[in-house]
């Protein structure tokens, strides 16, 4: 099976602290993969590495067989944890931008999801809440036909409903050419729908499994091996 | 995406300083309707204080453009919004020349309204021939007309500003490299770097005067015609190659990865 993305002995230091130490893993075509850690287990940071937000101290990123570059950067659609739009524009205006760098955005697919959130296409992201504003990036991210979309805890600091619309959503548009690689500390809300776990504890991959298979071998939930494990 | 890149700056830059720029010029036409009226005691006050306010809104633009600038800079690069911009599949490179050539073409936009502004409350014939008489009696010894000079002049702004603005995206960038403190040391680097290029240029404009048999003219009472030539064409070739440093500097720096938040 080809690997979207390959993460390959990859360390990072901020100062004294190895904050991720020696981790490899890999997300195959077609695949959703968890990498689930507590809090500061350093799993924003992987994300970071891989979207070139952070310098990696050692190993090695490829994704599709590429160092990460402007050509991967066109492959992966990324969804961090922060507001990243202009708040002076309005939900058109950023549906321009995405337009104008992303060759892969699919706009009908954006206003499909827009209507779905029975948002105006004028209204302004200064005057949207945080939650609102997170809906928006979730629209503009999930409209791309990207190869590999990295998703960094969707599901932080959102109510259940709203939990459940981003769920709907991410599986909604995910396609069998394309992966996700989702992060998150909830682990019983994307326990359904994830074929493979990684799990992070301090920086270090403790567990890469076949979701399924962890299943039957421990006759338990992802969340309670999660549990048991970290 | 480099002409993507510019549209997105340039509008993201510009879309307060328009207003400023609106309301400079038209405090500056109020003014001038005002002084044109009667010289009564209440409408001398009026115009005064409309002139002033032209003044602080001169001020406001100038000041409000490099703030922009600079905000935009450390905002698209640094913060929240870095998220986007470092993820865009577009290069490094392309990133800084869109945020340099927006920049100058803010600054220009903002540097033509402050003049017109000035233009407005004070033209006039005898205006014009006052100021042409001023600049021809600075340069008179210089053997050089006054269009000359103010050609010179304007040429030597720009370069001197494309240098700065260079430099000030290249310290901010060097400061980023650090894991904290990073406003300090942007503001130290901000200032090692000015020290450094205004050092260099005048030890090379000495060196050339001295090259040149020009050296007693640069330090007599008033700087001699071939000294002044000198100190121009050197300190012009010296801010050129600043420029092209300093981009090429922050470029590798943007190059090697930034580290955001």
């Amino acid at each position: 099976m080809t690997d979207l993305l390959s993460v390959k002995n990859v360390s990072k230091s901020f100062g004294d602290k190895k904050v991720v130490d020696d981790v490899s893993f890999s997300v195959p075509k077609g695949k959703i993969v968890g990498l689930l850690g507590k809090n500061g287990s350093g799993k924003t940071t992987i994300l970071k590495m891989i979207n070139d937000l952070l310098t990696v101290d050692q190993g090695e990123i490829l994704i599709c067989g590429q160092k990460v570059s402007t050509k991967t950067k066109a492959l992966v659609s990324f969804l961090p944890e922060r507001t990243y739009l202009n708040p002076t524009l309005t939900v058109k205006q950023t549906f321009d931008f995405f337009e104008d760098f992303y060759s892969d955005f699919d706009r009908e697919k954006a206003q499909d999801l827009l209507n779905d959130l029975g948002l105006d296409l004028n209204a302004r992201l200064a005057k949207m809440s945080k939650g609102m504003k997170e809906k928006i990036q979730l629209v503009l991210v999930m409209s791309r036909r990207a190869s590999l979309y990295v998703l960094d805890e969707p599901l932080g600091g959102v109510d259940p409903s709203t939990r459940d619309y981003i769920m709907q959503t991410i599986l909604k548009n995910f396609g069998e050419e394309s992966s996700i690689l989702i992060t998150t500390h909830l682990i019983s809300d994307v326990e359904k729908i994830i074929d493979q776990v990684v799990f992070i504890d301090n920086g270090k991959i403790i567990l890469n499994r076949d979701a399924e298979e962890l299943r039957e071998e421990q006759n338990a939930s992802i969340d309670e091996i999660f549990r048991r494990t970290v | 995406m480099l002409k993507k890149l510019l549209k997105y700056d340039f509008k993201r830059m510009t879309r307060i300083l328009v207003y400023m720029y609106a309301i400079t010029v038209v405090l500056a036409g109020l003014t001038r309707l005002v002084n044109l009226g009667n010289k009564i005691q209440f409408v001398l006050i009026i115009g005064k204080i409309l002139e002033g306010c032209t003044f602080a809104g001169i001020v406001n633009v100038l000041v409000n453009t490099f703030v922009h600038i600079l905000g935009t800079f450390i905002s698209n690069f640094f913060k929240d919004e870095s998220y986007l911009t470092h993820t865009l599949p577009v290069s490094k490179t392309q990133l800084l020349f869109s945020k340099l050539i927006s920049s100058l073409l803010v600054i220009i936009i903002s540097v033509v309204v402050c003049i017109l502004s000035l233009f407005i409350i004070f033209y006039s014939p005898e205006f014009m021939t006052g100021l042409k008489g001023f600049i021809e009696m600075t340069v008179a010894s210089f053997n050089m007309s006054a269009g000359g000079f103010v050609a010179v002049l304007v040429t030597l702004l720009f370069i001197q500003t494309c240098a700065l603005i260079a430099m000030a995206f290249t310290a901010i960038i060097k400061a980023n490299t650090y894991n904290e403190k990073r406003i300090l040391y942007g503001l130290i680097w901000m200032f090692i770097y000015y020290t450094a290029i205004s050092v260099i240029n005048i030890v090379l404009s000495v060196i050339v005067c001295a090259l040149s048999g020009n050296l007693a003219g640069l330090f007599a009472e008033q700087i001699s015609q071939g000294a002044l030539l000198c100190t121009i064409i050197v300190i012009s070739v010296g801010y050129v190659a600043e420029t092209i440093f300093f981009c090429y500097y922050s470029n590798k720096l943007f190059k090697k990865g930034v580290n955001v938040d």
